[in-house]
């Protein structure tokens, strides 16, 4: 293309961008509020503190936790069941052989300070050992 | 806060401080990047509403953005040229298979002799065969020719070297003087 026809081809076509530079839409009111709204709305959303978390397990669970006093207490009735199943399987004897192990040593004011069974069984035992 | 309408406050200030929750910046935002957004996204997509939509959601994704906006990475108004053209793309991609005879073109026959005529029917003209360019050249000549960003910026925009910018202007103005020269006549410009 000569360098002449190349400039009145560009003179062409700049006519229609002045043209349309002229007339480039304008945004309405209404396009302008709704961005703004949207803005708005970005922002409380930002702004609003976070909703508590759903309690997890809610329901008979959540009752029983609360009324024995939450997860610290669980423990420690956890803790007493176990033993309670522990003391079922091995049965009563590893207990007796543990006090006897006490009264073996005849000391009988160790047996007037330190009570590990009723009274009752104490007397029992006193009187085999005598046997 | 008050701000200096002259727009002494860069886009990237004004929109820390709408992350920061000031109202204000989110109004001079809006007024001052809204008519651009809007403006390419109507030469792109040819339809006034579509461009609303457009531009309102190209401002809502900037709204979302603005509390990681990350300061000196990007311009705020390059950013969102490039997010309105992808969803001009978008919704252009949507549109296919609409025949190229369908797409508004001006009315024939309408009278051209009035003057105040004439530069309507040129920039009606103009949108027609911004229409009908390929959507990469159409995008650029709108940034180059209509918004007036430099070839720099439109690289930055496109996300290409600016070569392939200088391209693609190059060759949409020579399919735009292509198909407006048939016009000649009835646009204003007589013989020549």
């Amino acid at each position: 293309m000569a360098m002449a026809e190349r400039h009145s081809s560009d003179d062409f076509l700049d006519g229609f961008l002045a043209a349309a530079r002229q007339a480039a839409p304008e945004p309405s009111a209404d396009l302008l509020a709704r961005v703004l709204a949207d803005a708005e709305a970005q922002m409380a959303q930002r702004a609003a503190p976070p909703l508590p978390a759903a309690p997890v397990g809610a329901g008979i669970w959540a009752g029983i936790m609360s009324a024995v006093g939450g997860w610290r207490a669980m423990g420690g009735l956890a803790t007493a069941a176990v033993t309670g199943v522990w003391i079922g399987f091995s049965g009563a004897e590893p207990l007796a052989d543990a006090a006897g192990g006490l009264f073996a040593q005849g000391a009988s004011d160790t047996l007037a300070s330190i009570s590990l069974l009723p009274e009752d069984d104490v007397l029992a035992l006193a009187m085999d050992m005598e046997e | 806060m008050a701000f200096d309408a002259t727009g002494e406050v860069s886009d990237e200030a004004l929109l820390v401080l709408y992350a920061n929750g000031d109202r204000d910046a989110a109004r001079f935002l809006t007024l001052r990047l809204v008519p651009r957004v809007l403006r390419v996204a109507a030469r792109m997509l040819g339809d006034a509403a579509e461009a609303e939509d457009v531009a309102q959601e190209a401002m809502l994704r900037l709204w979302r953005v603005a509390p990681e906006w990350r300061q000196g990475e990007a311009q705020v108004s390059t950013w969102l040229y490039r997010v309105a053209a992808n969803l001009c793309t978008d919704r252009l991609r949507r549109r296919r298979g609409l025949a190229l005879d369908e797409v508004a073109e001006p009315e024939d026959g309408r009278p051209s002799a009035v003057e105040g005529m004439i530069a309507a029917d040129r920039a009606t003209a103009l949108q027609a065969a911004l229409d009908a360019l390929p959507e990469r050249q159409r995008q650029a000549v709108i940034l180059r020719h209509l918004e007036g960003l430099t070839n720099p910026e439109i690289a930055q925009v496109m996300e290409i070297g600016v070569e392939a910018v200088e391209s693609l202007t190059a060759r949409g103005k020579r399919a735009l003087t292509a198909m407006l020269a048939g016009r000649r006549e009835e646009l204003g410009y007589g013989h020549g």
